[in-house]
């Protein structure tokens, strides 16, 4: 893993992306945010920097319901793009959504750590970002 | 519609007294008939038998008059004797079923006399040949026996059968009562089947499709709930936590003013809920013969400007269906959605193109928006076009709110919309009523 831990949020929701931002930037590591607004957009971005590992991020928090491009349909392309990437990438589903049918669906794709239902806690996800560093320091 | 819940509430027992009274009766009238037909059969044995009897006296005699003085001459007139008091006695027998045989037995009665005149005349030669001895005599008498005999068989034989044509036409009665009778209940059968329950099921039918959509409602209601709140709810968690932990001031009134946008969320979802409780709840919505083209009219002008800036085309036809039967205040509220998520969906492309028109085809009544916009990837959004909150493209003034509440007013007022949409090629809303 490269000193440079870079962390994607990809999120319609504005203010939620605030919290994130900053409290993400309060951690104590190189690290660099990257901001989506939708799937679209996160999937542009790394079918552009495909072989770039320093851009491409470690690990990606993903929103289920967004316009254009929603989580599920991101992660049908990136699946597809996932042999072709530099890079190993951590994917956590982060939504609102308590529908069954959506969980049991990211449950159904093995690219998906895991499920987070917001509103997620901060500290929680300080620790997921820490232990990636971590397992990918050692 | 306020008296035929309890002619439905009746229909039910009808049906059943019905049955009920069809099955009973069919078994009496079978019941009755068999038993007619047994007595019938009865008194044509006893007519056989009546002229067995006189057969056997007859050839007693003539035994009797071979042997004269023989050895069994006293028993053979004991035996004759007695064959006569049955003979009498069956014949009273048989005239008295005679009245119970049939209503009209003039004819029959006519003939007894004739049959009993014969009788009383073998009766009597008998009883003379019993103590006569003088030969002469004798053989006169038995004559006379053998002349009566013959005319009370003659007698008896149409006796016979006129019982035999009075018992066919009895059968012929009975299967013409069971004919109608069949022919009765089937009729009442099918009335019933198609006034009572075909209505019945049609309407329990559609009770129950009123139900699932019920059920259906509840559970996206929720959902809807559950997420819509969830979201600003997690959002002002998340900015109180960081508000907790920052010193800066201005980063301080940054939160605030953030948990302020969240607060207002909240408050318009909560809005949306509520007002699609009460357009569910509301079922004194006025319904009104209303004009298309009036409601057309009456939500133009609020988009005028709008239209104008972006050179939008629109066409009506409501030629096909003038007008239709429903809210006015949901059916302006339908036209304003559909309009301004044309307007707001346009494609950068093109000008857009709506295209609204009403028709009745093949009995459903419906209304079409169709435009030439971005267009919805319904392979993708299918299932959560009409939920709330959901949104599809990147526009400003996107709340998921329109088309939410769209559906609620149109399904609860029985209607349906669904959609028909290719990316970048337009969307076409049908609404059936």
């Amino acid at each position: 893993m490269s000193e440079v831990m870079v962390i994607c949020i990809v999120d319609d929701d504005s203010i939620y992306q605030y919290a994130m931002r900053k409290d993400l930037q309060s951690l104590e590591m190189e690290k660099e945010l990257l901001f989506f607004n939708d799937g679209e957009e996160a999937m542009n971005f790394m079918t552009a920097n495909l072989i770039d590992t320093k851009s491409l991020p470690d690990i990606i928090f993903l929103d289920i319901n967004m316009p254009i491009m929603d989580g599920f349909q991101f992660m049908e392309h990136f699946v597809q793009l996932k042999p072709r990437l530099g890079k190993k990438i951590t994917v956590y589903m982060v939504s609102s959504s308590i529908d069954p049918e959506d969980i049991k669906r990211a449950e159904a794709i093995s690219e998906i750590s895991d499920y987070l239902i917001k509103p997620v806690n901060l500290g929680e996800l300080r620790e997921l970002v820490i232990k990636l560093k971590q397992s990918g320091n050692s | 519609m306020t008296a035929k819940p309890n002619y439905k509430k009746y229909a039910y027992w009808l049906l059943l007294l019905t049955v009920v009274t069809m099955v009973a009766s069919n078994f009496f009238i079978t019941r009755f008939y068999l038993k007619t037909q047994e007595a019938d059969a009865r008194t044509i044995n006893l007519a056989g038998r009546q002229r067995m009897l006189s057969q056997r006296i007859a050839k007693a005699l003539y035994m009797n008059s071979l042997q004269k003085n023989g050895p069994s001459y006293e028993l053979e007139k004991e035996n004759v004797k007695d064959l006569m008091d049955q003979w009498k006695q069956s014949h009273l027998n048989l005239m008295g079923s005679t009245a119970e045989f049939s209503d009209n037995h003039q004819k029959l009665d006519s003939l007894f006399n004739d049959v009993d005149t014969h009788l009383m005349e073998v009766v009597n030669a008998t009883n003379a040949l019993a103590i006569d001895t003088n030969e002469e005599s004798r053989k006169t008498l038995l004559q006379m026996v053998n002349h009566s005999e013959a005319l009370f068989l003659n007698g008896m034989e149409q006796i016979v059968k006129e019982y035999q044509r009075l018992s066919e036409k009895k059968v012929k009665r009975t299967e013409s009562v069971t004919f109608w009778l069949a022919f009765l209940a089937l009729v009442i059968l099918i009335s019933e089947f198609l006034f009572i329950l075909t209505p019945l099921f049609k309407k329990l039918e559609k009770d129950n499709r009123l139900l699932l959509e019920n059920n259906r409602r509840l559970s996206d209601f929720a959902q809807i709930a559950s997420h819509n709140f969830r979201a600003p709810v997690g959002n002002i968690k998340m900015l109180m936590h960081l508000y907790g932990r920052t010193e800066d001031e201005t980063e301080k009134g940054i939160l605030i003013e953030k948990v302020t946008q969240s607060t207002n969320r909240l408050s318009a979802t909560m809005d949306a809920l509520t007002d699609s409780l009460k357009v569910q709840s509301d079922h004194g919505q006025k319904l009104e013969q209303i004009k298309f083209n009036t409601v057309y009219q009456n939500v133009l002008p609020s988009f005028e400007q709008w239209i104008e800036n972006e050179e939008a085309k629109i066409t009506v036809d409501f030629s096909g269906l003038p007008s239709i039967r429903f809210s006015k205040i949901y059916l302006e509220s339908i036209f304003t959605n559909m309009i301004s998520n044309a307007l707001k969906y346009k494609s950068p492309d093109r000008k857009l193109e709506l295209h609204i028109k009403s028709y009745e085809k093949r009995g459903r009544k419906q209304l079409v928006f169709s435009d030439n916009g971005l267009g919805i990837d319904l392979k993708q959004h299918g299932r959560k076009i009409f939920g709330l909150n959901k949104v599809f493209h990147r526009h400003p003034d996107s709340k998921g709110v329109g088309l939410f509440m769209t559906r609620t007013q149109i399904e609860t007022l029985g209607g349906k919309i669904t959609v028909e949409s290719e990316v970048n090629v337009g969307t076409t809303f049908i609404i059936t009523f």
